[in-house]
């Protein structure tokens, strides 16, 4: 460790000595880093890996009879345009399920919500369509919502009717570019609501509150679930399982159509237990599947898709830059067999050819690995502007730059243990005879 | 210039590590870049389609109508209707439940009928008796229902499904006559025809032009879509007309007017940007590996400077001693490419089924041949430049 200094101080200056090529493999290795992290990025940006959510939540899935369309789950696993929907059927309650859920007083948290599309006039008077989460004030804290203003509204506005809004990171800016949302009145469905709050930050894309909205605008903004009768919204891509008795709201909401998301707090054993006893009371025993949020991210991993591919083809990039690398230290090292073979006639033990290899590919990697997410701006860019799949642009945050660079920086340190073996192996003599 | 295939062979055999290392980066070079311009064709193709109804003489007229009484909505989408048919210049006009304007996700039926075993995805459309004569559709097989021009609302009567449907579920469009036809998204109905097949959802969705058109039975909602069938050639007039008359409405509903322009279209925004993107993403992988080889090249020429010397002694030409590195490089690149291949054969199966309908692009995979081959010998040809112009001296310096 002492002599660390030292092999990082002679592998630098190998690189000094051709700084042309030291830089254009900087820079390839940087470009190639820059796609990975960009993958890398809007995976994470897909899955919602970052959010802190607390171990203890839990969901109950409510298992169903075959029925009309019980098919469609069965071969959806293969099938990645129908998988989502099947893990949707599994995740989501219908309206009447949800009130037998919420008569268990066990949790120490409950939350349901579901989408609908709203009529939103902002104080400008322009109207658009938006989607709004109808659910509850718990929503806000169990899923990790920070606000960049205000807050989530208060526990009684729960029982509907008080007029309050929390508007979604781009709605809060849409309505409100110059800020001080919290305060203003917006019209939603004609009637007046006061906004509490303005969140932070984007959602994913695969949010945990409600799965795979996969090619969806994220919530523009969030009303009481109270407030959904007395507005008489339709709930957003009901799953009809059976086509409801009639055309109407009410035969939808009394029907078997899922479109409701419900999820409970149980910090302790004991809250599980009390819960469990209360849906064996509602559902029978061996009528649904209680999970844990590890149990539930297993249960309902994101399914493949073209994601899935473009991020194996970064991993591909990322692991070609790391061969790059590894090929360019190893025809160094061999053009400068003899220079190497003096060293080691002089006394160089062999740890000393391989730290210094080592490093010199570090000196390399290091640098491109952390210019990597730089580098990626400019497609980044690009996406953003010209591709916009969605109203949630692709951001850099912390977590995927850390990530990022931890994983290239620890792939490159792996590569490199074989250039430098291989140049730290070979006798004195075999060098020398180069010369 | 000698093209002399024998010392590039003994190179090769001399450092087969670095030289298995270079075949194997250039083939996953090919494979990845191949790749990624097989699914910027892909998006390319998403980003041309079109309904394949005549676009030019059509509007779409999407409302939004708050309020939780169903029959007065119900009633305000009837009068809507009406106006619009009333309208100068308005030749028909349909609701249709879906269309190829709207980006949301939604998700497919599964069509399935008490006469087929098989079953279908595809898309079920509530429209009316108009439809056929607003959308342009046309019998390919049974007949279509007569456009009597009077209230048509209420239960589902009969439906009309496209070819690609009626083949998936019964085989083909003539067997599909007479047969019920049932989803999770509508009761059973009884198909009178089938028609040409016609894009009804974004093409990002499976199997968009498989939809079953169901007259009559559309559930009720805040939401309606009204198609506009205009005179020839009076398309922006009749827009103007529309917007005029739902003007003194904007303070109760929302209320888009415009063409059905595909042109214009979400789909075709995003899959022509993802097929940039990609590109864009290609060419940087391109790029990626070239500097890499140009770099590690550099230090190959850097070592053969003495042998360079010695040839240049013996007679050599600069041109011999560039033709030598392009032909080791040409040894290389022939054997990265066959391997790479293998990796876009590879590839290829991972990536069909995700991308629906994906061909094999002949002209995506030589143009990435051509990136890949161009660069390489690009890369090649500055470290070989440099080469040549070794003079015959250098072999004595060493001696």
């Amino acid at each position: 460790m002492r002599l660390f200094g030292y092999h990082v101080g002679l592998a630098w200056r190998s690189l000094r000595r051709d700084p042309v090529v030291s830089a254009i493999m900087l820079v390839a290795l940087a470009l190639g880093n820059g796609v990975w992290w960009m993958s890398l990025a809007e995976y994470v940006r897909f899955s919602a890996w970052d959010i802190p959510l607390a171990p203890t939540l839990h969901q109950a899935e409510l298992l169903r009879p075959r029925d009309a369309s019980a098919v469609f789950a069965d071969g959806a696993r293969d099938n990645p345009y129908l998988a989502p929907r099947a893990i949707q059927e599994r995740t989501q309650v219908s309206y009447p399920e949800l009130q037998r859920l919420q008569a268990s007083a066990a949790p120490v948290r409950q939350s349901a919500g579901f989408r609908a599309e709203v009529v939103v006039r902002g104080p400008d008077g322009g109207g658009a369509v938006k989607i709004a989460r109808f659910t509850n004030r718990a929503f806000f804290s169990m899923f990790a919502r920070p606000f960049s203003a205000g807050g989530p509204w208060p526990e009684d506005a729960d029982a509907g009717g008080a007029g309050v809004v929390v508007l979604g990171r781009a709605t809060g800016r849409a309505l409100f570019p110059r800020g001080g949302a919290v305060g203003q009145t917006i019209t939603i469905e004609g009637r007046p609501f006061r906004v509490v709050g303005v969140l932070a930050e984007y959602q994913p894309l695969n949010a945990p509150w409600q799965l795979l909205i996969i090619g969806g605008s994220e919530d523009a903004l969030f009303l009481p679930l109270a407030d959904f009768d007395a507005l008489g919204v339709w709930p957003d891509q009901p799953l009809l399982h059976t086509p409801p008795e009639s055309d109407s709201r009410s035969a939808l909401l009394r029907s078997d159509a899922r479109f409701v998301v419900s999820w409970v707090d149980l910090p302790t054993p004991a809250h599980v237990e009390a819960y469990r006893r209360d849906l064996d009371r509602s559902f029978g025993p061996g009528g649904y599947v209680l999970r844990s949020l590890a149990e539930w991210r297993r249960a309902f991993a994101m399914p493949t898709s073209q994601l899935s591919f473009f991020s194996f083809l970064a991993v591909i990039v990322l692991v070609g830059g790391v061969f790059t690398l590894v090929r360019f230290l190893f025809t160094k090292g061999l053009t400068r067999g003899a220079e190497l073979g003096v060293y080691r006639a002089l006394g160089a033990p062999r740890g000393s050819i391989f730290a210094r290899t080592w490093a010199e590919g570090m000196l390399l990697g290091v640098p491109a690995a952390v210019l990597g997410p730089l580098a990626a701006q400019p497609t980044c860019w690009i996406f953003n502007h010209y591709v916009r799949l969605v109203d949630m642009p692709l951001e850099v945050t912390a977590f995927p730059v850390f990530v990022g660079i931890a994983i290239s920086i620890a792939a490159t340190a792996l590569g490199l243990l074989y250039p430098a073996w291989r140049l730290s192996r070979a006798t004195p003599t075999v060098y020398l005879g180069m010369g | 210039m000698r093209l002399d295939a024998g010392p590039v062979l003994r190179t090769l055999r001399r450092q087969p590590a670095v030289f298995t290392m270079l075949v194997l980066e250039i083939a996953a070079g090919v494979a990845t870049l191949t790749a990624l311009l097989l699914s910027a064709s892909w998006y390319g193709l998403i980003g041309a389609q079109h309904s394949s109804f005549d676009e030019e003489n059509l509007l779409l007229v999407s409302s939004y109508t708050p309020g939780g009484d169903e029959a007065a909505l119900v009633a305000s989408q009837r009068a809507d209707l009406a106006r619009l048919r009333a309208i100068p210049g308005v030749e028909a006009a349909s609701s249709v439940s879906l269309s190829i304007l709207d980006a949301r996700w939604i998700y497919p039926a599964l069509f399935k009928s008490p006469d087929s075993k098989r079953r279908a995805v595809g898309w079920p459309a509530f429209t009316d008796d108009a439809a056929p004569r607003t959308l342009g559709l046309h019998a390919i097989a049974g007949t279509l229902p007569p456009d009597a021009g009077g209230d048509d609302g209420g239960a589902a009567r009969e439906a009309y499904m496209t070819i690609c449907l009626a083949k998936a579920l019964f085989g083909s469009p003539a067997n599909a006559i007479g047969r019920f036809v049932e989803s999770d998204q509508n009761v059973p109905v009884r198909v009178r025809a089938v028609v040409q097949n016609a894009t009804m959802r974004i093409p990002f969705m499976p199997h968009a032009g498989c939809v079953l058109f169901i007259a009559g039975g559309a559930p009720v909602g805040h939401e309606a879509q009204v198609y506009v069938r205009t005179a020839p050639g009076a398309r922006d007039t009749v827009q103007t007309r529309v917007r005029d008359a739902f003007a003194g409405e904007a303070r109760r509903r929302w209320i888009d007017v415009r063409s059905l322009d595909t042109t214009d279209s979400q789909h075709v925004r995003v899959g022509h940007g993802l097929a940039a993107f990609l590109s864009i993403i290609g060419a940087l992988v391109g790029v990626n590996a070239q500097l890499g080889a140009l770099a590690a090249t550099s230090f190959l020429v850097a070592q053969r400077r003495r042998q360079i010397g010695i040839r240049r002694a013996l007679g050599a030409t600069k041109a011999d001693i560039v033709a030598y590195f392009l032909v080791e490089s040409g040894f290389t690149m022939l054997a990265g490419s066959l391997l790479g291949l293998g990796g876009t054969v590879l590839l290829f199966l991972m990536m069909r089924p995700f991308f629906q309908g994906l061909a094999v692009d002949v002209g995506a995979i030589a143009a990435g041949l051509v990136l890949f081959w161009s660069a390489t010998i690009a890369a090649t040809l500055v470290p070989a430049l440099s080469a040549a112009r070794v003079p015959p001296s250098v072999a004595s310096r060493s001696l």
